[in-house]
């Protein structure tokens, strides 16, 4: 397989590989969805309204169609990015996705921050001082955050710093009072108070978001210790860090300066495929702390069968994550020409 | 320097069993191959296998004997005599775990959560390692269209958040198969499907292109011959990282998924994400005991198969491997020729 090796060749052959991917994902989506019995109307509403009333909306809806004529009405609608409206509170998928998407996206952002933060800095202890009570201490600690679901950690964040020292608000994402008065422009809490600089409001935000990211965060940076650790010890096996230490370079020296640089440009990649477990912890950390994020509103449309609010959701998540993917993929090869193939 | 003179390791045990037939040494082969570097391993993972092993041993055993260890049935909210327990109790002689909000007894929930979470684990392995084996396999080997179709369609499987997918796939499941075992193992299995697919696969294109695979193809060889000859018996020892790695993965999975409300309801077995999710509420008022054992019990559980895991992975993966380096005595100088220059000589 001869491949030209520039960047453009390589992002043009990534998009395109990206479409059947979504496609795949869309059908699966469908699939799934048709699966279930009975069509999304019946199943939201059946037995509560009259028969008429039922055949009536499923018509509306199209429900009464073929499949293959379903199927592509539903391609049609993401590509138009016209997800429907919920059956269960009449609101409009774009809506959904605007506000508690950006409640996840806030909360996904920040326990990134601390992921990273976390993960990396104690993953590169680890695998400097290999084999010392540093690394063992270290990897235990990845291995246990690892272990911990989110929730669980989550339970005792919120016994410890919200009941017992009571100095963190353990449910929601405002104080009720200033979720009421408060504007929005972004949807992003944080953002929103900083433009109309209500600093009271900001702190109450602040102070809500601190418990669930941190959590969601030191989970997350739980997989990055371990992973950063590996890398860095292959790193240091490379012939360039061995070259350096030939030279006589100071041990100290080998390690910031060869190693840790090309330990490190495979998490980008991690960090990609973290992305998919970030929005896995964003759903059950939502329900734990009651962020009104799209996980929670995922679980509460499922709990009340609304097929169009299910599949909405997914398809958006799904083709998040596709772009994301995409992206970081693209980051990638910049970084490391290899990946070029 | 070193690595010229280092002197490989002699296999220890090669003589033990010189008595055996040839066909019992070939079957002892494959699994003292396996266990080989196991054996070699010193330090720290060593220590770390023998410690998860010990972890996970003792959760199979609680499993194992849990209606002889737990003082109560996961369901039973009374005595024996009709006497309610008291609800959300804290810990007493009666109760040494303390009851939760469903009156029932944590400790007893606790033990019989170990034998739901292993059962699930257990047949979830099963079942996506018998999808994701054979598939990576064939694809792996005969290339081609239908690899590309495959690999395609287990990466978009595998880019999107697993956690959501099993929601979805545990509830669509919960109408035919009810709220048990089955439901959540089906779920969880559908999620590792692509994982064992990918590595599997994966790996047999790179075994697919030795030399050994090509002579036994120039012997004349059937491919399936090769493949369960050649192929899978190399494939087969990476099965246990995967595996243990898997499992500890699947747990958390499994109480996710009983967390959200979509795994295994309270009255078909006990299990601990949802009794977490029971848990939480009693957080606000300073209610410990319920949340906290189940919780142990979770991150006990995953932390021993993720040290047996990681221990093989160390001990396993060779790009990691820190073989030991023996020590080398460079005989004493005479004269003036120095030692260096006579290893180095051609």
């Amino acid at each position: 397989m001869k491949r030209s090796g520039s960047l453009r060749s390589y992002v043009i052959t990534r998009v395109l590989l990206a479409f059947p991917m979504l496609l795949i994902l869309l059908t699966v989506v469908f699939l799934l969805m048709r699966v279930a019995p009975g069509d999304p109307i019946t199943a939201a509403l059946g037995g509560r309204v009259s028969a008429e009333e039922l055949a009536r909306r499923r018509h509306d809806a199209g429900y009464d169609r073929p499949l293959p004529i379903q199927y592509l009405e539903y391609l049609r609608g993401v590509a138009t990015l016209n997800l429907g409206t919920t059956i269960l509170d009449n609101r409009p998928m774009t809506q959904v996705i605007a506000q508690n998407g950006a409640a996840t996206l806030e909360l996904s952002f920040f326990a990134m921050i601390v992921a990273m933060v976390s993960g990396v800095g104690i993953g590169l202890i680890a695998g400097r001082y290999r084999d010392t009570a540093a690394d063992l201490g270290g990897r235990l600690f990845g291995i246990v955050l690892y272990a911990a679901p989110v929730f669980f950690l989550g339970f005792l964040a919120q016994l410890t710093f919200g009941k017992w020292l009571d100095w963190l608000p353990t449910s929601g994402q405002t104080s009720p009072i200033v979720g009421a008065t408060l504007a929005t422009h972004t949807n992003l809490l944080v953002i929103d108070t900083i433009i109309d600089r209500n600093w009271t409001a900001f702190q109450d935000v602040v102070r809500h978001l601190i418990m669930p990211s941190v959590v969601l965060g030191l989970v997350i940076g739980g997989v990055f210790i371990r992973l950063v650790r590996v890398n860095l010890l292959q790193t240091m096996k490379g012939d360039y860090v061995e070259a350096a230490r030939a030279r006589g370079v100071k041990e100290g020296r080998v390690v910031y300066k060869h190693a840790f640089k090309n330990a490190l440009v495979p998490v980008i990649t991690i960090m990609g495929l973290e992305f998919a477990v970030l929005l896995s912890g964003a759903v059950l950390t939502e329900e734990t702390f009651n962020w009104p994020g799209i996980g929670s509103e995922l679980v509460r449309y499922l709990d009340n069968r609304d097929y169009i609010a299910v599949q909405g959701i997914i398809v958006v998540t799904g083709i998040v994550v596709v772009i994301v993917s995409l992206a970081i993929d693209i980051l990638n090869a910049w970084v490391d020409p290899r990946i070029r193939y | 320097m070193t690595s010229q003179l280092e002197t490989p390791p002699v296999p220890s045990s090669v003589d033990e069993d010189a008595d055996l037939s040839p066909m019992q040494q070939r079957r002892l082969g494959a699994l003292r191959r396996m266990w080989a570097p196991m054996h070699d391993a010193k330090g720290m993972p060593k220590v770390i296998v023998w410690v998860g092993i010990g972890i996970t041993l003792a959760f199979v055993l609680m499993a194992i004997f849990a209606t002889q260890i737990a003082p109560y049935a996961f369901d039973q909210y009374q005595t024996a005599d009709g006497v309610r327990f008291v609800k959300q109790q804290a810990p007493s002689a009666q109760h040494l775990f303390g009851t939760n909000v469903m009156s029932t007894d944590v400790l007893s929930r606790v033990i019989f959560g170990s034998r739901t979470a292993i059962e699930v684990v257990l047949l979830s392995l099963f079942v996506s390692m018998a999808i994701g084996l054979p598939l990576g396999l064939i694809s792996g080997y005969h290339g081609g269209k239908l690899d590309r179709t495959l690999v395609l369609f287990m990466d978009a499987m595998l880019a999107f958040p697993s956690l959501l997918f099993a929601i979805v796939i545990a509830f669509l499941l919960s109408k035919t198969f009810g709220h048990g075992v089955v439901t959540a193992a089906l779920a969880i299995s559908i999620v590792y499907v692509p994982q064992y697919f990918r590595v599997v696969r994966n790996h047999v294109i790179s075994i697919r292109e030795e030399s050994y695979v090509e002579a036994a193809r120039a012997l004349g060889a059937r491919p399936w011959t090769i493949m369960r000859r050649y192929v899978l018996q190399n494939v087969i020892q990476n099965v246990p990282i995967i595996a243990t790695l898997n499992a500890a993965d699947a747990i958390l999975t499994l109480a996710a998924l009983g967390f959200l409300g979509y795994g295994i309801q309270p009255t078909e077995a006990a299990e601990w994400g949802y009794d977490i999710q029971r848990a939480i509420s009693d957080a606000g008022a300073g209610i410990w005991w319920t949340g906290l054992f189940p919780g142990l019990a979770i991150v006990l559980l995953v932390t021993g198969l993720t040290l047996v895991g990681e221990g093989l992975n160390d001990v396993l993966n060779p790009v990691i491997r820190k073989r030991p380096i023996q020590e080398v005595e460079l005989p004493p100088r005479e004269g003036t020729a120095p030692v260096q220059d006579e290893v180095a000589a051609p």
